[in-house]
């Protein structure tokens, strides 16, 4: 009980509810903005959280996070586009209902359903925050170790390009984590007899190098004029549907909702796939199946409920593992390392309130959609306005002034433009960036439970075999790692079968 | 002519590694037990990487990439360099000097060529974020170029 009264009076703190809202307001634009989305959103702010407290800057994380996601749908409706590739689905029957003069309804129906599909969400994962802390409780270094590996596994294995890439992706992350003091001997390594680098390479400058700078820099290089977009109405207004009409696609809201929740826990999916499967399950299983594609609201209903409720879902195993659901969630993590919060096993037995606080920031959040959205659709076609080449500017700008203020360190942005350099050549050659980050956020937990571990275990590798929950996280690393490979022998065998069937 | 851009990463991160491996055999590290010795898990990283880069590499070899469309290298040039520029001038400029400086020459790099639109922007933005930082956020950016209340 005193939790749930101090946190409700965190989030009545008149800062901290500016925040939220500010972070929601802010992340609606930045998502209805095409290609800005929400790790652009969110990396940008990320420097300016250093001078909040821990609630204040989660409340405006999780803010932007759910209202970028929202946004997205709003110019996925008006102008074909979407804000952000989670809203792609979106626009199948979101644009069919503008162009027949129901935008306004499409945009209250995205709202609505970001809404619910976000509140499901939260309370799916706070209902099973009690039991994700109980289990924490029984992990030590070797646990801890296997899960880290697990962890890195399952970015690395779900990325969209090559496994091996994936891997090299965590592993330059890992080592980047070793820079500096060695935890245990206190030596400086892998330094290079410099003096900035002896303290280790800071994590915001690489987020926000990595994320931001190098989007900005591959947005520059394909940048076209904001001003050939295809103009809203000046007209576009928010106009949310009859309780009626709500309470008659509840089954679909609900179900895909639980999609959602259910896609946004498992790592490294992401909200593209859940709103896709949402879709797939509403067309198969609605008695209007005929009209989706062409305006039918269900399609709306199930692409946004979906995508909001991986907002929450994804928050699951980035809390109570370390292990984030996506790259936005990668970020977060990265977000809370930086307030000083290990996200963990034992999140939720060491960190009730603030898990409590998380919750109730993501609830607000979602509610906080629908006013927002009111407010933000009839000036969506002046912020569309805005030249790319400006736009880009002003990113870089406060990507400068928010890094250095930090630490007042040039050392900072120079490790910024420099990871902003590498993550562009990552792109450009298809190697994912969300394992580099999580390598490098888990990356001391990793050294440190396994040379605990091997303490423990007086250096043998067998005993961590000891650890039930170990031995389950390896074994499922290991079926994760074999899982693309034994499909690539399978496929090798087939053609090989067919080519000698084919010349007999 | 075939394009491989896919062997020229795996390569640098390769070379790299060989670099920061030997590093760490530069002989001031003891051979301690090995929960105890500060570079044998970077160690075991490293040696991973080298291996899978090596892998990377001669499958970047074998098979070719299609080129990449639709980038504009002398935009993606213009934008490193001067967002450089930005950055390490930043400290010694003062931010109010280095972002006019960026509003200059960037936008006009990526294109817009607007004198009015860019000039109304800089100087708005740049008044909004040094307020912003020295009253909002207490962390006054570097140099005094605006005056304070």
């Amino acid at each position: 009980m005193d939790i749930l009264t101090a946190t409700l009076e965190l989030l009545v703190n008149p800062a901290t509810l500016a925040l939220i809202v500010l972070g929601v307001a802010g992340g609606t634009i930045l998502g209805a903005l095409p290609g800005v989305g929400s790790i652009l959103g969110i990396t940008m702010v990320l420097p300016l959280t250093f001078v909040l407290s821990t609630e204040s800057s989660l409340g405006l994380l999780l803010g932007i996070y759910a209202g970028s996601v929202f946004g997205g749908s709003i110019s996925a409706i008006l102008i074909n586009t979407p804000g952000t590739p989670q809203s792609a689905i979106t626009l199948f029957d979101g644009y069919p209902m503008a162009q027949a003069g129901n935008g306004a309804l499409a945009i209250g129906w995205a709202a609505v359903a970001s809404t619910v599909g976000g509140v499901i969400a939260t309370l799916i994962f706070l209902l099973a925050a009690p039991m994700l802390a109980s289990v924490g409780l029984l992990f030590g270094p070797i646990e801890f170790f296997a899960l880290g590996v697990f962890a890195l596994t399952c970015l690395a294995v779900v990325s969209k390009e090559h496994l091996a890439k994936g891997v090299v992706a965590a592993l330059i992350g890992l080592i980047l984590a070793t820079v500096g003091q060695d935890p245990m001997s206190g030596y400086a390594r892998l330094t290079f007899d410099s003096f900035e680098l002896a303290a280790g390479i800071g994590l915001l400058p690489l987020l926000v190098g990595l994320f931001a700078l190098s989007e900005v820099f591959d947005r520059a290089s394909s940048v076209t004029a904001r001003e050939n977009a295809p103009a809203a109405d000046r007209k576009d207004r928010m106009q949310l549907p009859k309780l009626g009409d709500i309470w008659r696609r509840r089954a679909v809201l609900i179900k895909s909702s639980v999609i959602g929740t259910g896609i946004g826990i498992l790592p490294g999916i992401g909200a593209v796939a859940a709103s896709t499967v949402s879709y797939a399950e509403a067309k198969r299983s609605s008695v209007n199946r005929a009209d989706f594609g062409s305006g039918e609201p269900d399609g709306v209903i199930a692409s946004e409920a979906s995508n909001n409720a991986v907002t929450s879902g994804a928050m699951i195993p980035t809390l109570s593992l370390g292990i984030p659901g996506d790259p936005i969630t990668a970020i977060m993590l990265g977000a809370l390392a930086i307030q000083g919060v290990t996200p963990g096993p034992q999140f939720f037995s060491n960190n009730a309130g603030l898990g409590f606080f998380i919750f109730a920031a993501l609830v607000l959040s979602c509610l906080l959609i629908i006013p927002v959205a009111a407010l933000v659709t009839p000036v969506f076609s002046r912020i569309l306005r805005i030249p790319e080449p400006l736009l880009l500017t002003c990113i870089v700008v406060l990507i400068g002034a928010g890094t250095y203020s930090v630490n007042s360190s040039g050392f900072d942005l120079l490790v910024t433009l420099l990871a902003g350099i590498f993550g562009l050549i990552m792109r450009k050659n298809h190697y994912p960036l969300a394992p580099l980050v999580i390598g490098f956020v888990l990356g001391p937990l990793i050294e440190r439970s396994l040379r605990q571990g091997l303490v423990l275990t007086e250096g043998s590798f067998v005993e961590f075999l000891s650890s039930p929950i170990a031995s389950g996280f390896f074994l499922v690393t290991a079926l994760f790692l074999l899982f693309p490979l034994l499909g690539r022998v399978r496929w090798l065998a087939r053609r090989r079968l067919k080519g000698a069937e084919s010349n007999p | 002519m075939t394009w491989r851009p896919g062997v020229v990463f795996p390569i640098t991160i390769l070379i790299s590694s060989i670099y920061v491996v030997a590093d760490t055999y530069n002989g001031r590290f003891g051979m301690d037990d090995i929960a105890y010795n500060p570079v044998w898990y970077p160690r075991i990283l490293l040696f991973t990487l080298l291996a899978l880069s090596t892998f990377l590499a001669v499958r970047g070899l074998i098979k070719a990439e299609s080129k990449q469309q639709g980038i504009r290298l002398s935009a993606l040039l213009s934008s490193v360099a001067l967002t450089a520029l930005f950055l390490l001038s930043y400290e010694h400029l003062g931010f109010v000097y280095s972002a006019l400086l960026l509003f200059a020459l960037l936008p006009a790099a990526l294109g817009y060529r607007k004198p009015i639109g860019i000039l109304a922007t800089s100087a708005l933005y740049v008044l909004i974020i040094w307020y912003g930082f020295h009253y909002g956020l207490n962390a006054t950016p570097p140099g005094t170029a605006l005056p304070t209340f």
